[in-house]
């Protein structure tokens, strides 16, 4: 093929991108672009709907996950407080204890020296261990009386944490609903669209289609054109853009039936 | 001098009577800082086994009066309702150190705590001891009575009232 046949081939196809662009009616394209943007309108509202439901579904979830961990942090605050009231026992049986060692050592002071001194050590020896062990009892009931205060602590935001997820909950049925709303919205649009344009959904969805590959094709035709190498890549592309232009060369020839154009002349070269 | 002990078994012929032991057997108790200032006692202070019976916990107690820190009032003691001399707040289960005064009444004592019991050095001839490295002061609860006394009793003991204080104690009978 001759470079000179080459360049009508890419006015060819340039015309009818610019056929599609303009010389088609442009009330058609309009609608296409109309039904386009219904259906992308209609895709989004559905993935909407389905998120929502996905949230909504999660919501649930971690609500009844909120409600067992607040159980479980009020039943470990319980336990706590059983643990602290068995410990302030524990630390009071070392008080008489220690109320013990003290009378046996005022004995022990009243008594001889031998049997005296035997029972002060040994009063002496309980209250040294008393006092160790009421101290341990002591930070023992720190400790508790902490982790009973940490698990409230826990249970408090736990039941916030659930209050938020019902609240999310709300709001997913709230957005499910609005989804639904759009959606049939959107099946009334279809109709009235179909009333007003005449357009069949696939049609349109298909003009649109070509619109746009027709305007994709000449833009990388023209790159290649500008191309150092545009001869060579051309050449290359030629068994394929060959049926192109032939296919286009029909249609150009009954769109000219229809009105325009510019490229009428050029046809019959094509 | 022979040592006389609480046991009343014979003691064998060849017994050697044990020497007496040194020092003083008593009580030491600790009384709240702002209340022994008030009171005008010693903080840690020491209570001697002559007075002293023993050391208990009060089951509950209750306070009808305070006068410099010093409080009156009566205490649930192992099943027996004692009168209460409490230094500072007493509350349940308050250490109370249960004393004999007087004609061999007994008295419940309470104090932040009880320190130590046993037989202590002797300092000096004014009763005192000493703990650990503390010369440790007696509590003069003969002192501390009669001001208990003199601020609840003997006030409120004015005619037309009755009073419950021995005829020969009363101010203006």
């Amino acid at each position: 093929m001759t470079a000179t046949r080459r360049r009508r081939w890419i006015d060819v196809i340039r015309r009818t991108a610019g056929a599609a662009a303009s010389s088609v009616p442009a009330a058609g394209l309009d609608d296409a672009d109309l039904w386009a943007s219904r259906e992308e309108a209609a895709k989004a509202s559905g993935e909407g709907f389905r998120a929502a439901e996905r949230l909504e579904t999660t919501a649930a979830r971690e609500r009844v996950r909120a409600e067992v961990a607040a159980d479980g942090a009020a039943s470990l605050a319980a336990r706590a407080e059983g643990i602290a009231v068995a410990t302030r026992r524990v630390e009071e049986v070392f008080e008489r204890l220690r109320m013990v060692a003290l009378n046996a050592g005022l004995e022990g002071s009243r008594t001889q020296e031998g049997a005296g001194r035997a029972l002060l050590l040994v009063s002496d020896e309980i209250r040294a261990h008393v006092d160790r062990g009421a101290e341990a009892s002591r930070e023992l009931v720190k400790a508790v009386d902490e982790v009973a205060s940490d698990a409230v602590g826990l249970r408090d935001r736990v039941q916030e944490v659930r209050a938020d997820a019902a609240e999310i909950a709300t709001d997913a049925a709230t957005t499910k609903a609005h989804a639904q709303d759009v959606g049939r919205a959107l099946e009334r649009l279809e109709r009235q669209l179909r009333k007003a344009t005449g357009f069949d959904p696939e049609v349109a969805r298909a003009v649109s289609m070509a619109a746009d590959h027709a305007r994709g094709l000449l833009a990388a035709l023209s790159t290649i054109q500008t191309s150092h190498v545009g001869s060579m890549a051309l050449g290359a592309l030629r068994p394929v853009l060959r049926p192109v232009a032939r296919a286009l060369g029909d249609l150009l020839g009954d769109l000219s039936v229809g009105g325009d154009d510019s490229s009428e002349g050029d046809e019959g070269r094509g | 001098m022979t040592w006389v002990g609480a046991t009343s078994s014979k003691p064998a012929p060849d017994h050697v009577s044990e020497p007496p032991a040194p020092g003083s057997a008593g009580v030491i108790v600790r009384i709240d800082a702002r209340t022994a200032e008030a009171a005008g006692v010693p903080e840690t202070a020491w209570l001697p086994a002559t007075i002293v019976r023993r050391v208990a916990l009060a089951s509950s107690t209750t306070t009808l009066g305070t006068s410099s820190g010093i409080s009156l009032g009566l205490a649930l003691v192992e099943g027996r309702l004692l009168t209460l001399v409490g230094f500072g707040v007493t509350g349940p289960r308050a250490p109370v150190v249960l004393c004999t005064q007087g004609e061999g009444d007994m008295l419940a004592l309470a104090v932040e705590t009880i320190v130590a019991s046993g037989r202590f050095d002797d300092v000096g001839d004014e009763g005192a001891v000493r703990f650990i490295d503390k010369i440790v002061w007696p509590l003069d609860l003969a002192s501390v009575m009669a001001r208990l006394e003199a601020a609840f009793w003997i006030e409120d003991a004015t005619p037309p009232r009755l009073s419950l204080l021995p005829r020969s104690r009363q101010i203006n009978p």
